[in-house]
Formats: C-alpha cells, structure tokens, sequence
C-alpha cells in the first residue's frame, strides 16, 4: 500500500500511479498555478496593492525575494563553479581588488599563466573593467564568497527595478515589474548564476531611469546625484554602452533645455558623482596598461588580438606570440567578425539575428502582451523608452558579439515596456466589456507558473525527471554538476597536503576550454595552474616552486585525469605558439550560451 | 529568417529565441487569452443563452463529437479492428445483420477457431450484442460499422449534457458536454475502437439523468428513460448492470413512496432488454440462463472467473494461441483465491485507470467535489456510486475503461460540481481550469489535425490517455490491400511461426463463412487441410505468413 503516494514513479501513464504522464503532471501544476493564483488574486489583490504603495518594504522584499529564492536551491545548485574564460577573468579582478590594487606585479614565469582575457605584461591583470569586480570584491571581503557580490547585485537590480518602475507608473505595476525582475533574471538567470554580471549594470539603469523622471518634476539634488551614480556605476561597468547610456540621458532632457538653471545645477551635481568612477577608471588603466587612456581591454587587442574590434573597425593584429589555444580565440573572434569592416546589409542582417536574444528579457506568454506596448507611443515619455531601446539595440550591434549583459543598463526599461504593455492591455475593451484584466491576469499567472515550474523542477534537481526536464528550460542557466570537471580536479587536489604545482597538458584536438586560471597573487595559491610547455622549460617553474608537489592534468580524459608529473619524462611541448589557421568552428558549448549569429 | 519560426527548436538558432517550451508556454498563453478575451463578450453570454435550449444544445454537441472526429480523417483514417474483442463484437454485428443473434455451426470449425468465438453449439461472439447493434446500425446506415460507433459518441456527448440537466444549472450542464466531446471525443478510444463504452455511458447518462427527473415530476417519460437505459446497460454490460441497479435503488430508497407508481413503466421497459438477452442465450448456448461469455469460460476458460471464483478449466482442445491466452488470462489472477490484500492492492492499483475519466486539470476539481458531497446528499450518492462501482468491478481480475462506461457522466458531474464549487470560491479559477481542458484538447487536436508536420510526431509521445488511431495496423491493411487485389474467391490458410505472437490472431471470419468471399482458415497441416480444399474445391488457395517482418508474406498456397 501507498504506493499510490509515489507519484513520481514513473512518467509512463501505465506505470504511474495515478495514471499521469510527464505532460499531465506539467498540466496539473499549471491548473494549481492559474487556480490557486485567481483564488489569491481574489483575496490579496487589495492587500498587494496597498503593499505597493510602502517603498522602502517592497525594495526591501524584492531585495531579499531573489537571493532567499536561490539560497533554498543551493542544495541542488551549489554556488556557481567559474567555467568560461569571462567568469575567471572577472574573478580575478575581484581578487585583484579584494588585495586593495588595481592590478598585479608581472609573474616572473609568466609564460606559464597564458590564458584568456587576462593580460600578463605589462601587469598581470584582466581586461575587463573595474565594476563587476568591485561587486565580486565586495563579496570577498564581506562574505568570502565573491558569488555573494553577484547575489547582492541581483537583490540590488530586483529592488531598484521596482524603484525605477515608481517613477513611471502605478505603484502595483511596479510592484508587478519587480516581481518580473525577479522571475526573469533572478535565481535561474545567466547574470545570477555566473561571474560575468549584467546585475550590476541592470541595477545602474534602473539607477539612471529611476532618477530622471524623478529630476524632471522636482529637480532635487538627491535625484541627480543618484543618476551620477547610476552612469557612474554604468560607467566601471560597461564603458561602451555607457555612451549609449549617456546618450538617452540627453535626449530624456533635451525637451527641458529652457530649465538652463535646474539642468546645469542637476548635471553638475551628477558629474560631480561620476567623477570618481571617471578617475578610478583612468587610475586603473595607468595601473594596469601604463598609461592613463589605454583600457586593459583595447591593450589586450593589441597584444592578442582579442577581443575583436568594433565591425566598423578592422580585424586587430595580435603583437603577442600567442599559445595554441589563443590562437584558436583570436581565429574564432575574427571569424565571427568577418574579413573587413561591415556593410549595411551585414549589419542589417545581424541586428535582425539578435532579435532572438530578446527572447532573455521577456517570458513567452509577455510576447503577447508585448504589441499592447505600441498603443502607449502615444506617451511620449513611452516614445522615449522606445527610442532608447532602439538606441541600445542598434548601438550594440557595431560589435561582432551579442551578450545580454550587453544591453543590461535597458533591462529596467524592457521591464517597464512590459508592465505598460500589461497596463495597456488591461485597458482592453470588447463589446463593452472590460476583459483586459482577465487577459492580463493569465498572462501574469502564466508567467507566474513559468516561474515556479522550473522552480520546483530545480528544487527536485537530483531527482531523475528533472534532468529530463531540464533540457526544454531555455534561456536560464543554473550550474548542475560538474560540468567540465573542474570540482573533481580540485577536490582530487585538496586531498593532498602541502602546496601543488599542476601542469595542464592540452591534447591536440583541445580547443577553447582554457584551464590555467590562477588568482591574483600566484606565488601563494596553494593550488597553482600552469601550461606544459615541455620538459626542460617545465623544469624552470619546478625550479622556481621547489616545495610544491607537482601534477599532470590532462583534462581532455574524460574524466580529467590527474597523474604525478614525472620530471624526468621526456615530453615535447604541447603547448608552444602555432602559426595562424584559418578560422574554426567555436568549440560547442556545455549548455544554452548567447552565441554569436553571423 | 523572422519566417522560418518553426524551423529550429533550439533556441539560440531559433530567429526569435524560442525553444520548444517556449512555443508551447506561447500557444497556451495565445488560447488562454483568446478564451479569456472572449469570455465576457462572446462565450458567456452566448453559452448562457444558448445552454437553455435543450434539444439545440443535444443536437450541437452531438453534431461536434462527429464533425470533429469526421475533420481528422485525412490523418486518421477509419479504424481497422486489431484487438480480438473489436473482432468479437464485429462478428456479433455481422451476425445481426443477418437477423439472427447465432450462426450455424461450421461443418470444419477447427480451421477457424479463434479467440472469444465460440464454435458449438453454434458460432457465435460470446459478447452480449449491444455494442454488436450499434456496429450493425452503423453498416447499415453508412457501410461502415465505425459509424456506430460514431453515433453512440455523438448520443453520449448530447446525453451527458441531458443528464446534467437535472443536476446543475443549464451552463454548467453545457460545460459538462463539451467536456464530454472534448475528453470522449475524437481523440479517445472509445470513438476509436471498435470494443464499445460510449453506449454504455450512453445509458448511464439515461439512467442518472432519468433518476433525478423522476423523484421531482414523477412524468412516465422518466420513468421510460431511466428503464431504456438499464435495458440497454444489460445489453451491453450485463454484469456491472448489478452495480447500476445498487446505485439506482439507493438513489430511489428515500423516495420510495413517490416512485413506486413509475416502476411498472421501468420494468416494462427492460423487459425487452431481458428478453433478448434470454433469447440470445438460448439462440447460442441452447440455455436460456446460459450466457455465451459463461459457455466460452467453460469451454474455452477464458475469459477470466471472477476473483471469488474458482478458475475457470476448459473443456476443449486448444490451439496453441488460445492456451496460450488462458494461461496469461490465469495470470490476471494472484492465486486461486482472493484476499483483502489483493483486493485492496488492485483496487488501489486501478486508480491510475480513472484518469481517463478527467483530464489532468480537472483532478483540482475531485477535493471541491468531495467538500461538496459532505453538504448535499445527492452528491454523496454519486460518490457512493462510483465506490460501489470501483469495488464491484475489483472482483474481475482485468480492467479496461469500458468496465466504468455507465458512470462515464457521473465523473463528468464530479468535474462540474467541483468546479462550481470552486467557482463559488473564485470565477475566475474555475474558469480557468476549464479553459485548461480546452487548451489542453485544442493542442492535442491541432497535433492531430496538422500531423504531417515534423512537430506533431515529436510532441506525441506526451499525449496520455488518448488513444487514435495513428496510422491503422499497417501488416492487416497490407494483407487486406493484397487481398482486395485479387480476383473471385480466396480461402487463406494462416500459418503462425513458432515465435508467434498469440494475441495477433488473423483467424476472423465473417458470420457466414462459405459465403464469404475470403475465408481465413488455420494452417493445420496438409492432410487436415485438405478437408477444407475439399469443402472449397473453387477457391483460390492461399498462404498466409504474418509473422514475417517487416511485412506479412502472402503465398499461393500448394496443396
């Protein structure tokens, strides 16, 4: 007996208790969702939108909603393992700042670190702007987990969503925008469960979009200063798109240009905030290039060639002898750049290709409220929202490569097309009879049984349904498992007492799945990753590190396989500079990524 | 590129980023909306005004089940009997047809032994012959049989929306059709197959429509209704018609001085019903109390006794399929004798089976129903019902869904009642429960209705519970193809392999096999088969192989 309560036994209806079958089970969850949400809907409607209206409890809530949300999957979806060269270029600046500098002295065996996105001379830094490592940094030092920097920039994102949304519409709406927000790109998004932020700068334009309104009808300095420190935010995250950022800001107060007075005294007070990032920025590209105007980013083009130039640019020429490995990204990068600079219809033709990754930004069912957004042009403040968009969408599109994170300083905005579309379609009449409230429920609760169907699915992650499942969860990305071997390499490693030294030898059919990654401060890892770059050279890093055990991880095996280094082994290098080949084919990624379209 | 919508799944080369659940999450929210946006202005209104009108709304739902089903036939084609209960109640409608309720015995009946077929005393289905009229009247009206089945799905959809008339308000009962045509309809077995249960919903719509109708007006034309459909439950399901008969009585008991005057109408109406079935006894078996099914136990031991029973032993010769059949029969059994364990362990086992009674949304609607049977009596008494129900069909050893056809709209008025129960809480969940079912149904439908496209082989192995014919048993229409295509008159003689497959009998004839223009006969050897060629001497001969994959080899056969 109760066998009958094992529901989930099988997901053949023969076999399942009760009869259900994988689709009936999504059915049943889906009618509990769409009932159980018009039950409380009837109940609690009232009591939300009183909610709505307590500012600071609300932030506070959709601060404290998404970590609490991800924190309860942590027994099934541990703290993000670093797996793409971005997610361990971005650590590393978080290192490199939770040591109180800007950047790194030069390793002297340098050669032996070459990897990605991470410059070696003339510092030893990465190349990616200080923001997101602040954030990481401050997970460090706050918490000793540089993940809890990303937790807290979602929990700041979320919560400023619905501050920002305040600005634009109806308490409620924006309540509803923050709860969208934390659906969206909370516990299951790509920002929340990986290195490479897009939190951050969301939280920035929710700062920039949220003050402007604000500064428009009543000119206080508290709101200009909170734009300051959103562009400045913005700024140290993503200095490219800041331009578009600092675009739209124009344009919003271009209309207001005869307030001469007002808008001189509130830019003044924003640039007084911005200044700070604007020397940071300048302080950390002295640090790190040698020179106040060179960002690590454009350094690092010039010594590897990547990341690729702008598509009206040529391709970059790296100056750097570059491993194996390089080469293949830079080969890669130029590949999806394309010979040349860009012409109209290639240019055309990939912003219609990027329209897929908008796809990130709103859930299905919000396509179909989504049309409800053009009635609003009729608002030119939504007139303006739409152009900014439009901005951030083409502005975008001059570099080769799409990543949501790219358009983050707008996803505030994405969310208030998608609250004044639901607010829009609310106001939807047929026959005189008011249905929009009735559509616009089922959409919410639809996105709402999107939501805690993939929750519960992760919640029951170890079970064998749900990694079933999971291959139809497109555009989230939490880490299950191990994916490329990484924890099983360190754990192998923390076994062991006493300092390592690991070799990672590379086979010949290896392509961009880089493995020498190390922390700021090398010498006293007590785990150190370097290229086998052959017996004799091999033997100089042994010299250098005389106490460490030495490893040979050769993390092609599957799995990895980790083995003593045999010193006097004679083994020729695997990892010495090859000529430039023609492009290849990107290597395939572990799981739903943002690729590029040519 | 924006064109190419479907062209990928995969959502990074999907033009607008979609994956396959996207798609499905967007189709649902498209048919939730559209439903929710016309609910006011259209449906509601419509449906309340249009809900009042009984014999429009009848001849609607009706007129739907079929149109429905009538709109997948490019896909769906006519269904061919594959399972030997279809061949079984074909063979009775065969025999109607003839207006006899037996056949003669054949002179040679051991080249056409078969399953659930009796040969002596005479030859005959050993299934009761309700199921068998509806066939027959579907041929004779159209040439197909199916169409019989067409018209008991179509009767039970009009009659389920009757029946819940007397239960509910008219919306409500309106919901409760469609429900019916969207659940029983096009994509269920019982349209699709040939083994019966719309007639004997049919008549549990008459019977549980007819009770309520009756204890308030007490009109002869209840009464007549309520008689029609226990005449035609014997007809069809003689043995849970005991289980239907508890249920009425109980129902009737606290009204028992009220009704009585209405009885004789009521028994006047199944007399015929027990007539026949006496008759149809002593036509096959010689005994007036003797059912073919009972001759078939004894003679064949199958089908399967019930739990309490002993086993049943046979008291023929049989073929190596049919002994094969008795064992896995025997095998339905735990042991010879029943306990409560393995009564209750069944019993908790067929719950699964009541899924095809309620889609998968409307199992939210059982709780509100059962809150509901706690305050209203007659609710209670549907609850006790359908229990007696499931304990009184626990006591066979087999199950399939037919067995329940007479409480068919009896959980179609749990579904409803619960739902307005839930609606009572809050509209708008009810509402969107039963826009669920549609959705749930317009997706499966669409998948059916469009299935050439890639997409709908791919999402079809989620479809539970339906069950259509996808494509026909590709080896019989082969088989029967190959037949057709040839001239005159053909005696197939079938020769299984030794790895044969013993429910894939090919050994069905037509009620009257001499004039049959193809004869199917077992391959029993040449020396016996000679006797056949003796009896056919002016038939083409023919060897049948169905064992041999992919497909069947037919063969001249030489003598």
């Amino acid at each position: 007996m109760f066998y009958l309560f094992r529901l989930f036994y099988s997901f053949l209806p023969l076999h399942n208790p009760i009869g259900f079958g994988a689709a009936d089970f999504v059915e049943i969850s889906l009618a509990l969702v769409l009932a159980g949400g018009a039950l409380a809907w009837s109940k609690w409607s009232a009591a939300a939108n009183r909610l709505a209206s307590k500012t600071v409890v609300c932030m506070a809530l959709l601060g404290a909603l998404p970590v609490a949300l991800r924190l309860a999957m942590l027994h099934t979806s541990p703290i993000p393992t670093p797996l793409g060269a971005d997610d361990f270029s971005y650590l590393l600046l978080g290192d490199t700042l939770s040591h109180f500098r800007l950047t790194n002295p030069t390793h002297p065996m340098h050669r032996f670190f070459e990897t990605f996105f991470i410059l070696q001379e003339p510092s030893y830094s990465s190349i990616y702007p200080l923001g997101p490592g602040l954030a990481l940094a401050f997970g460090q030092l706050a918490f000793r987990q540089p993940w809890a920097g990303i937790a807290i920039s979602t929990a700041a994102f979320t919560s400023l969503s619905y501050w920002m949304l305040r600005a634009w519409t109806k308490p409620g709406w924006a309540l509803l925008g923050g709860l969208l927000a934390v659906i969206q790109f909370g516990p299951f998004s790509h920002w929340m469960n990986t290195y490479w932020g897009g939190a951050l700068a969301a939280a920035a334009g929710c700062l920039v979009f949220g003050a402007m309104p604000r500064l428009r009808d009543h000119w206080r300095t508290r709101d200009a200063a909170l734009l300051g420190l959103g562009l400045a935010i913005h700024l140290l995250t993503r200095p490219f798109e800041s331009m578009l950022l600092a675009v739209s800001v124009i344009l919003f107060f271009a209309p207001f240009f005869r307030k001469r007075r007002e808008l001189l005294r509130a830019a003044a007070t924003a640039a007084l905030v911005v200044l700070p990032a604007l020397g940071l920025m300048l302080l950390h590209d002295k640090q790190v290039t040698g020179s106040w105007t060179t960002l690590p980013y454009a350094l690092c083009r010039y010594q590897y060639g990547v990341p690729s130039t702008f598509t009206f640019q040529e391709n970059p020429v790296p100056h750097n002898q570059l491993t194996r490995e390089q080469q293949i990204s830079y080969d890669v990068q130029s590949f999806v750049h394309g010979p040349g600079t860009d012409t109209i219809s290639s240019f055309l033709e990939r912003l219609a290709g990027r329209l897929r990754f908008y796809r990130f930004f709103f859930l299905p069912a919000l396509y179909l409220a989504l049309p409800a957004f053009f009635w609003s042009l009729r608002d030119p403040r939504m007139r303006y929202v739409f152009f900014t968009m439009l901005i951030f969408f083409v502005g975008t599109n001059v570099y080769g490569y799409f990543y949501a994170h790219y358009v983050a300083g707008v996803t505030c905005l994405f969310l208030l097309a998608t609250v004044v579309s639901l607010e829009y379609l609310s106001r939807l009449k047929i026959a005189s009879h008011l249905v929009g409230p009735d559509a616009v429920r089922v959409i919410l609760f639809l996105c709402g049984a999107h939501f805690l169907f993939w929750f519960g699915v992760q919640l029951a992650s170890n079970q064998e349904f749900a990694r079933d499942l999971e291959q139809y969860q497109t555009w989230d990305e939490v880490n299950h498992g191990d994916l490329d071997g990484r924890l099983g390499v360190n754990r192998q490693l923390a076994r062991y007492p006493g300092k390592q030294l690991v070799f990672v030898r590379y086979w010949p059919k290896h392509t961009l799945t880089e493995w020498v990654y190390n922390s700021a401060d090398i010498d006293r890892q007590s785990v150190v990753f370097a290229r086998d770059l052959g017996v004799s050279d091999n033997e100089k890093l042994l010299a250098y590190y005389p106490d460490r055990t030495a490893w040979l991880l050769e993390p092609d095996a599957r799995p990895p396989k980790l083995s003593p280094y045999q010193r006097l082994e004679a083994q020729p290098p695997q990892t010495s500079p090859k000529e430039p080949k023609p492009a290849s084919t990107p290597a395939k990624r572990p799981k739903l990524k943002f690729e590029e379209v040519k | 590129m924006l064109a190419s919508l479907l062209g990928t799944f995969d959502p990074v080369k999907n033009p607008i980023g979609f994956g396959a659940s996207d798609f499905i999450e967007f189709a649902l929210a498209v048919l939730l909306v559209a439903l929710a946006l016309s609910w006011r202005p259209l449906i509601e209104p419509f449906g309340r005004r249009f809900s009042v009108q009984t014999r429009w709304c009848m001849l609607g739902l009706a007129v739907l089940a079929i149109a429905l089903r009538l709109a997948l036939l490019s896909h769906h084609p006519v269904p061919s009997p594959d399972i030997y209960d279809e061949f079984g109640h074909l063979f009775v409608a065969d025999t109607l047809r003839h207006f006899r309720f037996a056949n003669p015995p054949h002179t040679l009946p051991q080249f056409f032994e078969t399953f659930f077929i009796l040969q002596s005393p005479t030859y005959s289905s050993i299934y009761p012959i309700g199921q068998g009229v509806m066939l027959a009247i579907g041929r004779a009206v159209s040439g197909y049989p199916w169409a019989g089945v067409l018209l008991s799905t179509s009767a039970f959809a009009a009659l389920c929306y009757w029946m819940l008339r007397a239960w509910t308000t008219p919306a409500w009962a309106f919901a409760g059709g469609v429900l019916a045509v969207v659940e029983f309809g096009p994509l269920n077995q019982w349209m699709n197959s040939y083994w019966g249960g719309s007639l004997a919903a049919v008549a549990g719509c008459l019977v549980f429509g007819a009770l309520p109708r009756l204890t308030k007006q007490h009109r002869t034309r209840d009464a007549l209704a309520l008689g029609a459909g226990l005449a035609i439950h014997l007809l069809v399901r003689p043995y849970e018609s005991i289980f239907l008969m508890i249920g009425v009585l109980l129902y009737l008991i606290p009204f028992a001085k009220t009704v009585m005057r209405a009885m004789p109408v009521v028994v006047l109406a199944i007399l015929p019903a027990i007539g026949i079935t006496l008759f149809q006894n002593k036509s096959i078996t010689s005994f007036w109390t003797t059912l073919p099914y009972q001759l078939s136990q004894y003679q064949y031991g199958v089908p399967a006794s019930l739990t309490f029973q002993p086993n049943p032993v046979p008291h023929r010769v049989l073929t190596p399929q049919q002994q094969l059949e008795y064992k896995a029969q025997l095998a339905f059994r735990e042991g010879e004798r029943d306990t409560l364990k393995a009564f209750l362990l069944r019993l908790e086992y067929r719950v699964r089976f009541y899924r095809f009674f309620f889609l998968a949304p409307l199992f939210l609607a059982i709780p509100a129903f059962c809150f509901v049977a706690l305050r209203e009596f007659h609710y209670a008494w549907v609850l006790l019902t359908l229990l007696i129900f499931a304990l009184g069909i626990n006591f066979f050893p087999a199950f399939q869904l037919h067995y329940l056809g007479a409480v068919t709209c009896l959980f179609i008025l749990v579904s409803i009642a619960g739902l307005q129960q839930i609606g009572r809480w809050s509209p708008e969940a009810a509402r969107l429960i039963l826009f669920l079912c549609l959705a749930h149904f317009a997706f499966w439908y669409g998948m059916h209705l469009f299935e050439d496209e890639d997409i709908a082989p791919a999402m079809i192995q989620y479809e539970t519970w339906d069950s259509i014919n996808h494509r026909n048993p590709e080896r019989r229409i082969f088989v029967n193809q190959k037949l057709a295509d040839l001239p005159g008159q053909l005696l197939v003689f079938v020769r299984y392999s030794p790895r044969h497959i013993f429910q894939d009998e090919w050994v069905y004839n037509d009620a009257s096999i001499d004039s049959a223009r193809i004869i199917w006969a077992r391959d029993l050897g040449p020396e016996e088969n000679n006797k056949l060629l003796t009896l056919f001497p002016n038939r083409e001969l023919l060897l049948l192989e169905p064992d041999i994959r992919p497909l069947p080899q037919l063969t001249p056969y030489a003598p």
